[in-house]
């Protein structure tokens, strides 16, 4: 399921497949942990945790507010890693465990 | 039980005031009578947190706030002088809302029902027909103001357009702790908020002392302010200041960072325990184990300030027993890559925290409605809950 139209700078292009992870808001990347079951959260998170240091001295050289396409979806998976973080470290959960309804939290951007 | 010997004690640093060491009664949490004392007596008569400045920050700039509790929207909005003012949202010709929309620019504004036009001062500028109104004065049918002023880019209104006693000298000393604290120098990362079934009160106290952390937020942050050398959670220090308060979170050395936070820090600062960063109105007992203030401004408004970020709550009653909730988060701006992730490490992790801390309040909520519980026995650890109580009481029983 890797998609081609999800640029990534050269060296990262392996990880295309998590293009639909690569939403522009936190709201839109916690809306999408909170609505996929957990293995497949683990799967994301695995395949980012060993990239991140390269990945972040790699967008260093660029300015952050005017970063090239495929470079800006490069800064999208790494919050997506920072997204999904939690449900693997903490609450082995897509959701928090016993905490408030999500449908009623509202992340607003 | 007696207590344990310990080596750690919460050190308050100000005069307390006399508030008793009784359980606190539940009536004024599900009163419909005290909650309707409570918006005449302390909503209509204190300074209450708004807006940042930065959200309107060029002449003609409006944001509206819905304000429940005063039964009025605020139109906050930027002169030409650069002066934010306030008022209620209201034409005063037959009441129709001047500024429709939650936010924009305007060069003044123009009432949809009949078109009476009003300057960015809320001077009433221009009446279609006015011939056909012989005896009135234009002058007399400006907006009405609420009284408005700002400290640290905050923006505060008061419901009396003349109160009695100033902003400054409102806040106190609560405002002194962070003058030099540099508020301008952060980026507003997000904002979060729900509708609660539960009094503001139930609301606000789940959030001022540090005794849950260790059950409310296990799946979190549950060894980040206790151990074993202070198992409760007990805060490292803590000030009252009149009706505010502001107590500092003891922070655990032996806190284990996840493989996260260990990249957050390494680029940036994080909500998680980490460094410190130094910057003034922090940590202001120079406690050494030390990991955020919390800020408590009566009635409703809470800045809390950690190394590097800052977030605010907002809590806004409805009725006596459902609340509204506003968390704003900020960060120092991020100049690379890495202090972009730390900024979202933040935000991620407080949000995950935050679903925790809402979890409890309908619940208990319910159990004082219900009228199981007849009162609530308070720790010396929850003392922001008695002095949060003691001064709405306070408030309400003045004349
Ligand atoms: S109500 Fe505004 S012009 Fe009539
Ligand atoms: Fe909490």
């Amino acid at each position: 399921m890797s998609d081609t139209s999800f640029a990534l700078p050269e060296g990262y292009r392996d990880l295309a497949w998590l293009g639909d992870w690569a939403l522009p808001t936190e709201r839109g990347r916690h809306g999408k942990r909170i609505a996929t079951p957990l293995p497949e959260i683990q799967r994301v998170y695995d395949a980012l945790l060993p990239r991140i240091e390269p990945m972040i001295a790699y967008l260093d050289q660029f300015p952050i507010n005017d970063l090239p396409p495929a470079e800006a979806n490069l800064m999208l998976l790494a919050l997506v890693f920072v997204e999904v973080s939690p449900s693997v470290e903490l609450l082995h959960s897509p959701t928090v465990p016993d905490g408030f309804e999500p449908s009623r939290f509202e992340v607003h951007f | 039980m007696t207590k344990p010997e310990e080596r750690f004690h919460t050190k308050i640093t100000t005069q307390m005031p006399d508030m008793g060491t009784a359980p606190l009664p539940i009536e004024p949490y599900i009163s419909a009578e005290f909650f309707e004392k409570e918006r005449e007596k302390i909503f209509r008569r204190a300074w209450l947190e708004v807006a940042r400045g930065e959200e309107l920050p060029n002449p003609g700039d409006y944001v509206v706030r819905e304000i429940e509790v005063l039964k009025t929207a605020v139109l906050l909005v930027r002169g030409d002088d650069g002066v934010v003012r306030g008022f209620h949202n209201v034409c005063t010709h037959r009441g129709m809302a001047v500024a429709i929309c939650d936010k924009g620019h305007a060069k003044g504004f123009i009432c949809n029902f009949h078109g009476w036009t009003y300057d960015l001062e809320g001077r009433l500028k221009g009446m279609p027909g006015e011939e056909y109104f012989p005896n009135l004065d234009r002058a007399d049918y400006g907006l009405r103001p609420l009284a408005t002023d700002t400290w640290n880019g905050f923006v505060f209104v008061h419901w009396e357009p003349e109160p009695k006693m100033g902003l400054r000298e409102f806040l106190g000393d609560m405002a002194t702790q962070l003058d030099e604290y540099p508020f301008a120098r952060f980026n507003h990362i997000a904002r979060y908020s729900a509708r609660v079934k539960a009094n503001w009160k139930t609301f606000i106290d789940a959030f001022h002392e540090a005794y849950h952390v260790m059950m409310v937020h296990r799946h979190t942050v549950p060894d980040a302010c206790a151990g074993q050398e202070n198992p409760y959670g007990l805060l490292s220090s803590a000030r009252i200041y009149g009706p505010h308060h502001s107590g500092s979170v003891w922070v655990n050395p032996a806190h284990t960072p996840t493989p996260s936070e260990t990249l957050a820090w390494k680029y940036g600062m994080s909500f998680a325990p980490g460094d410190m960063v130094d910057l003034p109105g922090l940590n202001p007992d120079n406690s050494p184990n030390w990991w955020f203030d919390i800020n408590v401004f009566f009635p409703n408004f809470f800045i809390d300030v950690g190394p590097g970020w800052y977030f605010t709550y907002n809590f806004w009653p409805v009725s006596v027993d459902e609340s509204t909730w506003e968390m704003n988060i900020y960060q120092l701006d991020a100049e690379s890559a890495g202090q972009k992730f730390a900024q979202e490490h933040t935000k991620v992790l407080l949000r995950d925290i935050l679903y925790e801390d809402l979890s409890t309040l309908e619940f208990a909520q319910k159990a004082m409605g219900s009228g199981v519980l007849k009162h609530l026995p308070l720790s010396e650890m929850e003392i922001a809950v008695r002095h949060q109580l003691h001064t709405v009481q306070e408030w309400v029983n003045r004349p």
